[in-house]
């Protein structure tokens, strides 16, 4: 038994290296198609895991929201007021078991200078909880505390890029001019990748107390970042807070929400919106290629079959069952499959090497997308040779009178 | 004075199966005059075919003088022998090698094809080198349709149908039954006696006896009679 | 006459099947070199249309700050001392073609029974000449109607469809923000423009009466304006920087508004849109280029089936370059039946495809024009490598036995 399936295995390999034209054809045929289906898919993998890495790294992965004040279209200009999400709306979210933590933030554009050196940027108002709340760190020195928020005091924590910007060599300690009035500086934040217009090094944060009180004058705040217990459901989640807000604000019936919800989700699906698009065109092409592989694996498979006609037709006229002829042409058709599967795998690297080179995305390495080229090209395989073995199957022994 | 249609001078041939030469023709000489009828007899390997190759132009000799109907044709470029063979010789092979696809008639007016036109005029001799070699019913029967002998006289009307000078036959009867193959000696009889000149090679001396001589090849070089 | 052609070119024909599936193979992959190229095509002519309501010549000064991202103008911060007189003021610049101070809100809309929300942008009779707004139906505000505090509103597309489905509007009381408005126009279809708003969700009332009746308030949020001549816009952006510095009271450094050209949205837009169809087309050229290694796979194959058919042509005369063009003509025989094909399937498939997937529908002559040459060229590359090998079968072998 196990020397007559080695002898099948034999005599399939035999078949593929004697007509080695069919086989290179077959084989580069599917193996240019997974090149690119494998790369364009690995890339758009590899984007999606940039932005995924780029928000977990803000606590923004998942059981995580962002409240934003002012309503709208998720993107573009606010169009309702802006100045109607406040601490109280914070404190009664904080009150559902879901909920975490929440973060509130003011923030406020505002000119800091430090000995002659002015420029304007970001300012936040923050709670101690903002570390958690968005995995950051001080690097040297401490966050704001309690005792800062409590006594509303006039200290900051900057980001990492602020020490350059003002050429100060041991920041802590010294002294910044925000909006006109002297800040401490007590510490320094760790660095943070960037994405898009989101300079995250470029902030300087203070106690939320003294930023409403002492310097923006306000009582409403920006936004608030929610961090969720494990395993709550974001749909339900955001559909409470949403009554919660709208019931506060008095918003009823058709009246448009004050307030943005942002979801990882929705967050991810606007960073990748360009991208996912293309790679959807993209991919199509890819898939249509494999198909025209097929077709020309079925060309071939049936033009190998012709020629082996006679040799099948002497094996049925020895009785052989015509299923292990079936089974013989898909067995070689899945041979040619892993050959290029692997092949094609192991080139899509390269390519992603060479466009890694040129381009900003990274090459992605996945054993995901290595079954997922073994799939595709068995897959193809396997269907487009399905209808030349069944025609093998059925070669009428007497056509070798016709050839002899 | 009869004029010689093919002179060849000590020509050899050597073939080579990786670095091992082996030298097939040891130096042929051989002169055929316009309507001669030759045969060419020797034991298998012995380089029957690789003189009738030379013959019929398909390849070239490594050295010696071929002067092919007073032409020398050492010199000649591709183009040039092409149209030599296709204007001079006929060739009819033992496998008969017609184009498994068209039909006994298409089959007979290929070669008119490297002349350019086809017309109603050449299928009209197609049709009647077909009727004389008895195939008027087989006409439009494709080569798989035919019996062996039929598609043997298939490949000599499509040998005929440039009218040439030489007609080359590498073993025309090997593949035929002894009724077939009388009937094909007696076609080439008919033809050579009509002034066509032949050089057949064979084994059957049977066969070979239909020839007004014969030549035998042994170690490269023709036997002296 | 016809047995020529049946001699040059019944080995094609032969093999029926083989043919066929040769075919298919071009066919998918001019179909789909076709499709792709005409979404590539309509892509960029989809952004030509949308910067088209915003183009080069437009500005806008914004009230606050204004990030432009992604092609994106995002108001980071808002600020209120934009006022009606900063638009006045800027009048008096030489080479401004339209302007119109623009203050936009939310809306609750009310006719009858239908209730909705939509943007309500307060504007003055330039708007839409500025953002070159088609109008449907009706007439655009007259500059009496914006000075005098008029209650009349022009509809977006989709407002209108949804208030009134297919009955007249233009006469009509609509209340927004419960106070009556008379409909005097509606906008056509223009759909999502350059700034990613759906400009069929909107409706334009005079901005005079969006500050005072609707809104209540003393400033505005923006002020678009368009320059006469595309030169001078730099200028331009210029002396509107000097005018409201001054008239602010501020430094360049604490400014309290931001200018955003058009062309600074649309940079990335049109450069996505680029990126999108250039890649796209490029791409698809595989398609056509696995189709084309069928053909070279079959071809090859069938030549080493025909050796005998080749030797014996060559044998009976045939030169190289007979067979050469015998077998380069096959192959591209196969690949133009498959490109006719696959234009006739592509055309047919942009047709259903491009607007199902809202994009505007163009007839693809660029695309056909290259897909044309892209196979007549593809038909030849496959068939070069099989043709040399045909040229490449020696005669002779034609006397060995066992062949
Ligand atoms: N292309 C080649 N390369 C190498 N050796 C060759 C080649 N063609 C022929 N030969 C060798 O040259 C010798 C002569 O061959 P050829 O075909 O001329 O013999 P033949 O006399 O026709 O034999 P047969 O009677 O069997 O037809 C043989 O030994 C053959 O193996
Ligand atoms: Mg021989």
């Amino acid at each position: 038994m196990k020397t007559s399936f080695f002898q099948f295995l034999k005599d399939i390999f035999k078949e593929l290296f004697s007509n080695k034209i069919n086989f290179v054809f077959m084989f580069l045929a599917l193996t240019i198609s997974l090149v690119t289906l494998n790369t364009i898919y690995s890339l758009g993998l590899s984007a999606k895991k940039q932005v995924m890495d780029y928000l977990a790294n803000l606590q923004f992965g998942k059981d995580a929201m962002f409240i934003v004040a002012g309503g709208g279209r998720i993107i573009g200009l606010t169009t309702t007021r802006r100045d109607t999400l406040k601490l109280e709306d914070v404190e009664e979210i904080k009150k559902l078991d879901f909920v975490k933590l929440a973060s509130p933030i003011s923030i406020g554009t505002l000119e800091v200078s430090y000995k002659g050196v002015a420029e304007k940027l970001k300012v936040e108002g923050v709670l101690p909880n903002y570390v958690f709340a968005n995995n950051w760190y001080p690097k040297v020195g401490r966050f704001i505390n309690e005792k800062d928020l409590k006594t509303m005091a006039k200290v900051c924590v900057v980001g990492a890029d602020i020490p350059k910007k003002f050429n100060i060599k041991n920041i802590l300690g010294e002294k910044i001019k925000i909006a006109g009035q002297y800040f401490k500086v007590i510490g320094v934040l760790e660095s943070k990748p960037f994405f898009g217009h989101h300079r995250w090094d470029k902030r300087i944060f203070i106690p939320l107390t003294t930023a409403q009180r002492r310097v923006f004058n306000k009582d409403y705040i920006e936004g608030v970042k929610l961090l969720f217990r494990k395993g709550t459901d974001i749909k339900i989640a955001e559909k409470k807070i949403k009554e919660i807000l709208r019931k506060r604000h008095k918003l009823f019936g058709i009246e448009p929400d004050d307030f943005r919800i942002i979801t990882p989700e929705l967050a991810i699906s606007i960073f990748t919106k360009t991208m996912r698009t293309i790679n959807v065109f993209l991919l199509a092409i890819a898939l249509i290629s494999l198909t025209i592989s097929g077709v020309i694996i079925m060309n071939l498979m049936y033009a190998n079959i012709e020629e082996k006609a006679p040799v099948i037709a002497l094996r049925i006229a020895l009785g052989a069952d015509p299923r292990k002829i079936i089974k013989h042409y898909l067995i070689m058709s899945f041979f040619i499959a892993i050959i290029s599967g692997i092949v094609g795998w192991i080139l899509s690297i390269f390519l992603m090497q060479i466009i890694s080179f040129f381009t900003p995305l990274k090459t992605f390495f996945s054993w995901k997308v290595f079954i997922f080229s073994l799939s595709f090209a068995t897959f193809t395989s396997i269907t487009f040779t399905l209808m030349p073995a069944i025609r093998a199957s059925k070669i009428e022994p007497a056509i070798l009178l016709k050839t002899l | 004075m009869v004029k010689k249609l093919v002179i060849l001078k000590n020509i050899t041939k050597t073939y080579y199966t990786g670095k091992v030469a082996y030298q097939v023709l040891k130096g042929i000489s051989l002169e055929v005059e316009e309507g001669e009828f030759l045969a060419i007899m020797g034991a298998s390997g012995s380089g029957k075919s690789t003189l009738l190759n030379i013959i019929g132009l398909l390849d070239k000799p490594d050295s010696g003088i071929y002067i092919f109907d007073g032409q020398e044709v050492n010199q000649l470029t591709k183009k040039e022998l092409a149209y030599l063979r296709n204007r001079k010789i006929g060739f009819v092979f033992q496998a008969f090698y017609l184009v498994p696809w068209a039909t006994a008639l298409e089959n007979v007016l290929l070669p008119l094809l490297y002349r350019g036109k086809i017309n109603k005029e050449d299928e009209k001799k197609a049709v009647e080198l077909l009727k004389r070699l008895r195939l008027e019913k087989r006409i439009n029967a494709k080569p798989n349709e035919l019996s062996g002998g039929e598609q043997q006289r298939v490949a000599i009307a499509r040998a005929l149908i440039t009218n040439p000078k030489l007609l080359l036959a590498d073993e025309p009867t090997g593949n035929l039954d002894s009724k077939s193959s009388q009937e094909v000696m007696n076609i080439f009889k008919e033809l050579n006696e009509n002034g066509i000149t032949i050089i057949m090679v064979t084994h059957d001396p049977e066969i070979a006896d239909f020839a007004k001589k014969i030549k035998i090849i042994k170690d490269g070089t023709f036997i002296k009679e | 006459m016809f047995i020529k052609y049946k001699l040059l070119w019944g080995g094609l024909f032969h093999k029926k099947l083989r043919l066929f599936l040769s075919v298919i193979g071009i066919i998918i992959g001019v179909a789909s070199l076709l499709l792709m190229n005409s979404f590539g095509e309509s892509a960029k002519i989809k952004t030509l249309k949308e910067i088209e309501t915003f183009g080069p010549e437009v500005m806008m000064v914004v009230a606050g700050s204004v990030k432009v991202h992604g092609g994106r103008a995002i108001q980071t911060e808002i600020t209120t001392t934009l006022k009606p007189a900063d638009a006045e003021a800027l009048r008096k610049i030489k080479g401004i073609k339209y302007l119109s101070p623009v203050f936009n809100g939310d809306g609750i809309i009310r006719y009858l029974g239908n209730n909705l929300t939509t943007i309500v942008n307060g504007v003055n009779e330039e708007y839409l000449l500025l953002r070159k707004f088609p109008l449907l139906e009706g007439r655009n505000f007259l500059k009496d109607e914006i000075l005098g505090y008029k209650k009349v509103a022009i509809l977006g597309y989709k407002i209108k469809r949804e208030l009134f489905e297919d009955k007249n509007s233009i006469g009509k009381i609509i209340l927004i923000n419960k106070l009556p408005f008379r409909v005097i126009g509606v906008l056509a279809p223009i759909g999502i423009d350059a700034s990613n708003t759906d400009q069929d969700d909107q409706i334009l009332i005079p901005w005079t009466v969006a500050i005072s009746a609707v809104y209540n308030v003393d400033y505005i949020r923006s002020i678009y304006l368009s320059v006469e001549n595309l030169e001078e816009i730099h200028l331009i952006e210029k002396q509107i920087n000097k005018i409201l510095l001054k008239r602010h009271k501020v430094s360049e450094r604490n400014k309290d508004f931001d200018i955003v050209k058009a062309e600074d949205i649309l940079q990335v837009k049109t450069q996505t849109t680029e990126l999108f169809s250039t890649l796209v087309k490029s791409i698809s050229i595989l398609c056509l280029f696995v189709g084309a290694l069928g053909v070279t796979a079959i071809m090859t194959l069938s030549v080493n089936e025909r050796k005998k058919e080749i030797g014996i042509r060559k044998a009976l005369g045939a030169e190289d370059k007979n067979i050469l063009f015998q077998f380069l003509a096959e192959s591209v025989f196969i690949t133009s039946l498959g490109g006719a094909i696959g234009i006739l399937i592509g055309v047919v498939g942009s047709l259903i495809f491009l607007p199902l997937f809202d994009y505007p529908l163009v007839f693809p002559w660029i695309p056909i024009l290259t897909s044309t040459l892209l196979t007549i060229f593809s038909g030849i590359i496959a068939g070069i490598y099989p043709a040399y090998k045909a040229t490449q079968v020696d005669p002779i072998i034609l006397l060995r036995h066992n062949f």
